[in-house]
């Protein structure tokens, strides 16, 4: 049904003459639920719809939706979405092009052995209960948890005009906490997350309780942290933070469409030398298990692990069928869509710095005066300057080659290039994080790292 | 639509629920985009849906339930009832719900629906987009344009087993510019918006100008040495900076979940004396304006903060009822990540209308010049990169300042690049000394001049 809304859609806008469409429909069953010192802020289930389609008339790009999927309402979103692409080609000047690859018919179905539309709501609802029970348990010092679970499974289907035909059976489920601690006049919080794409029996798989747990331990935790220093240090950072630091600095400098745009500072420099020979990247949507992977794109394209940075030069971009073709490059399949009611555009999937081959010892050896900081509170990037600020959740001070002082509200920011050369050991760990990332849209997207040593790094904190 | 909310609610009653209520958006916007000195991209969008909420009384309280339809039909809105039933009975009572919203007549408010947005054509929207582009591309060093124009209009209805009735049409506008500069090795970038219930030519031109102004003003910067500084935080900063601190802070949801530094201190000084902040959902144009809340209570204005006092926690009913309080009309359908997730699929929790910053006496406000001719030894920053990492339980943040200057002797004397800023919000609010006449809104709910912060550390 979605797969025949989706194939019309796109043959009507080939009828009107558009030289590229793609469309994507979905129906997927959702439930979401925020829970806050055990009072349900949300508790709602329900089916997100609709269908979206983009083509391109004269060199431009008209985009519409609508949350129907009555044969009536598509054939006139249909219409909108040439009509403005038409009212758009007026403002064009060098016209867009899609690079198109071989064409693909395919089913695809996430693995799930409990599907989460055969959960009740309420054993959901019972479900977040307990993990917040087990976070207030942990100590009178906990004042507040809330908790955010979401789920999401149906059906999406992509079809493109140049033979794009997908359809994904989806499921994803998510849940996170955010701990406040108090002491005095000090309040402190910590998160931890899990998620997989599958379904319910992600909570036979992990101990839920454990992992929320961690996040009340690390709140009580801070209350003993002390205002940080500011200035310049050299800094060991974990491979949470190591992760979004990969993701937001570098990864979003590689999209291929803020290079297109002229607004990233990665622009031009393949081949190059951007980094220290100990930093690899890869952004991969091939990954087991990874949060932010998928066979297919949204326009259709069998996806890849790319590789963006190897020894510190810069290897390749993410890019989607229009980059590709401005950039005389593969489509390598980096176009996703936050739903049906939003375009495909350049994203990253699963991004990480691979292991390198120190020890965490070997990391802080050395160091006389340093800072350790752990897992990201989120971020920031100006990819057109190449600067970035990340707030630390964790942070200790490094004296004399150990760990002292736990330290609060830090935050690491740099100029990406100075940083990436700045970077003199990776460690042999390795952990990736579930993540969100933003840009307009918001999609699931996983960020890792071992752990790294950054010299002359420029920390804010408060003392 | 009406009747169908009518419909649902009194299905509702015949199920068992004590109050009820349903609440319908429908949506429709458009929106240009502007990339590399060109119009890129256009979309529009429809969405329009309906959510259902009930409260079941047993014993020890009222338990709510929730759910939502898009299938706008006597089937589905049947399907929705029977759901939100089921979530009430999964939860336990809650004895701090008192009641949804009762009648109560709703204020008016001025401009708040453009027609001509209603009405304006794709072409007209890609046509100012090329003028725009056109008008500032007149500098060799400027290597990228990029922006966004977007008009949207919504219509909303509620209907309530209290008696609440109501619907609105509201319209808005959305213009950014994003202006990049290059000259040698140096990179200078720019950005301004306008946002407004109403559309606008000429505010639209003056945010583009002033863009490319900064992206150019802002080639060759230089570091700041660490030191006590003076700042000047215009709106956008400001902005940016009390989403993530101020504005949840005094939200009553989050005071009574403790995720607050201001617990327990109504009618304490938490600001400079100079400063007042009131949040307005009645303002003519402004974005956050509408005649209800998003359960049908009505708008009004409410003292935040006056003369540097503690005065008022926003409310919605529920967290009223708890705290034994009047709503203030401040529920809001919106969660957090997801920013987007459309309306009807959000039960109501507590949020800003216009959230104004202003002096605590009409007097003090001070020409931008002469605000910056009080600064001996400063910095002044149009934007802040981070804020969103801020801890709003504490309210301790750390961000760098972008799009700033340096300011020696009162004069504006080079870019600066960063330069950190850190501390906790209420000393920043404590040392609120003056307020240009530069009032703007920002985004969807802020509206504030620029200040200036004494003697506050910077990190260079």
């Amino acid at each position: 049904m979605l797969l025949d809304l989706a194939e019309k859609a796109v043959k009507q806008a080939q009828g009107l003459g558009v030289e590229y469409a793609d469309v994507r429909a979905q129906h997927v069953n959702s439930t979401s639920i925020r829970l806050t010192n055990d009072r349900f802020e949300q508790a709602v289930s329900g089916v997100d719809q609709g269908l979206g389609i983009r083509v391109l008339y004269r060199g431009a790009w008209g985009f519409s939706s609508t949350s129907s999927l009555d044969g009536k309402d598509v054939e006139e979103t249909v219409k909108t979405a040439f009509k403005i692409a038409k009212a758009t080609s007026k403002g064009v000047k060098e016209k867009a092009t899609v690079r198109s690859v071989k064409p693909v018919k395919d089913k695809v179905t996430d693995r799930t052995s409990q599907p989460l539309p055969e959960i009740g709501i309420d054993k959901k609802m019972e479900l977040v209960l307990g993990f917040s029970k087990t976070v207030r348990d942990y100590s009178s010092k906990i004042v507040s948890a809330t908790l955010a679970y979401e789920d999401g499974a149906g059906q999406k289907a992509v079809v493109s005009s140049d033979g794009a035909n997908i359809l994904t059976n989806l499921s994803r489920v998510f849940v996170g906490v955010n701990a406040v601690a108090k002491q005095a006049d000090k309040l402190t919080s910590a998160r931890e997350r899990l998620g997989k794409i599958g379904g319910y029996e992600l909570f036979q798989e992990k101990n839920g309780r454990e992992i929320m747990k961690k996040a009340a331990e690390r709140a009580v935790n801070l209350l003993k942290a002390k205002p940080a220093p500011s200035g310049r240090y050299t800094v060991i950072v974990d491979p949470r933070l190591a992760g979004a630091f990969a993701h937001e600095a570098v990864g979003h400098c590689c999209e291929a469409d803020s290079i297109i745009a002229g607004e990233s500072i990665l622009a031009g420099k393949i081949g190059k030398v951007v980094g220290s020979e100990l930093v690899s990247i890869y952004d991969d949507s091939t990954l087991a298990g990874g949060w932010g992977s998928q066979k297919y794109d949204d326009e259709g394209v069998l996806t890849k692990k790319r590789l963006l940075i190897k020894n510190g030069v810069l290897k390749g971009y993410i890019t989607n069928k229009e980059a590709s073709a401005r950039l005389d490059m593969e489509p390598n399949g980096g176009a996703r869509a936050e739903s049906y009611a939003y375009p495909p555009i350049v994203r990253m999937s699963d991004t990480y710095i691979p292991q390198g081959s120190q020890t965490f010892e070997e990391l802080l050896e050395g160091i006389d005066y340093g800072v350790y900081l752990k897992a990201s509170r989120g971020g920031q990037v100006d990819t057109a300057k190449g600067t970035f600020q990340f707030n630390a959740e964790e942070a200790s001070l490094i004296k004399k080659g150990k760990l002292t002082t736990p330290l609060l509200d830090v935050s690491l920011s740099g100029v990406t290039l100075e940083t990436l050369h700045n970077i003199d050991a990776v460690a042999k760990d390795f952990e990736i994080g579930l993540g969100f990332c933003g840009k307009g849209q918001t999609v699931a997207a996983g960020m890792g790292s071992p752990h790294i040593r950054i010299k002359n790094a420029l920390v804010g904190g408060r003392a | 639509m009406q009747d169908l909310l009518e419909y649902a609610v009194k299905k509702a009653g015949k199920q068992g629920a004590s109050q009820a209520e349903a609440y319908f958006i429908g949506s429709d916007t458009l929106r240009v985009g502007i990339e590399k000195k060109q119009v890129k991209m256009s979309e529009k969008k429809h969405d329009a849906g309906m959510s259902v909420r009930v409260a079941t009384k047993s014993r020890n309280g009222f338990s709510v339930g929730f759910a939502y339809l898009t299938d706008l039909t006597k089937k589905a809105a049947d399907a929705a009832v029977k759901q939100a039933l089921k979530v009430a009975s999964c939860k336990k009572p809650d004895p701090d719900f008192k009641s949804f919203p009762e009648r109560k007549p709703a204020k008016s408010v001025q401009r708040i629906h453009d027609k001509r947005i209603v009405a304006i054509e794709p072409d007209k929207i890609v046509d100012l987009a090329a003028d725009l582009i056109k008008s500032i591309d007149i500098d060799k060093r400027i290597t990228t344009i990029g922006g966004l124009l977007g008009v949207g209009s919504v219509k909303v209805a509620i209907t309530n087993s209290l008696g609440v009735r109501g619907e609105y049409e509201k319209t808005s506008y959305g213009a950014y510019g994003y202006v990049v500069a290059k000259e040698k090795d140096s990179v200078g970038v720019g950005g301004d918006g306008y946002s407004s219930c109403f559309f606008s030519e000429e505010k639209t031109h003056l945010s583009f100008k002033k863009a490319q102004e900064t992206a150019l003003k802002q080639l060759n910067p230089r570091t700041v040495k660490t030191q006590k500084m003076d700042v000047l935080l215009q709106p956008e900063a400001l902005g940016f900076l009390l989403a993530d601190t101020l504005i949840p802070e005094v939200r009553a949801d989050n005071v009574q979940k403790k995720q607050s530094p201001f617990v327990g201190k109504l009618n304490q000084m938490i600001a400079s004396e100079n400063l007042t902040v009131v949040d307005d959902g009645l303002i003519p144009q402004a974005m956050g304006s509408r005649p209800f809340d998003d359960e049908g209570g009505p708008s009004q204005t409410t003292t935040v903060i006056s003369k540097g006092q503690l005065k008022n926690f926003l409310y919605n009913s529920y967290t009223a009822g708890k705290d034994k309080v009047k709503s203030t009309g401040n529920a809001a359908r919106t969660l957090g990540i997801f920013t987007d997730k459309p309306k009807y699929t959000v039960e109501p929790i507590v949020g800003p209308n216009n959230f104004k910053l202003q002096p605590a006496k009409k007097s003090v406000e001070d020409e931008f010049d002469d605000v910056i001719k009080e600064v001996k030894n400063g910095i002044i920053a149009k934007e802040v990169i981070g804020a969103h990492t801020a801890n709003a339980a504490s309210g301790e943040f750390s961000v760098v300042l972008d799009s700033a200057f340096k300011i020696e002797k009162g004069e504006i004397v080079y870019p600066v690049k960063q330069a950190m800023l850190g501390g906790n919000i209420t000393e920043v609010l404590k040392s609120i000394a003056l307020f240009a006449d530069d009032v703007k809104q920002v985004g969807e709910s802020l509206i504030a001049p620029t200040v200036l912060i004494k003697d506050v550390r910077i990190s260079g």
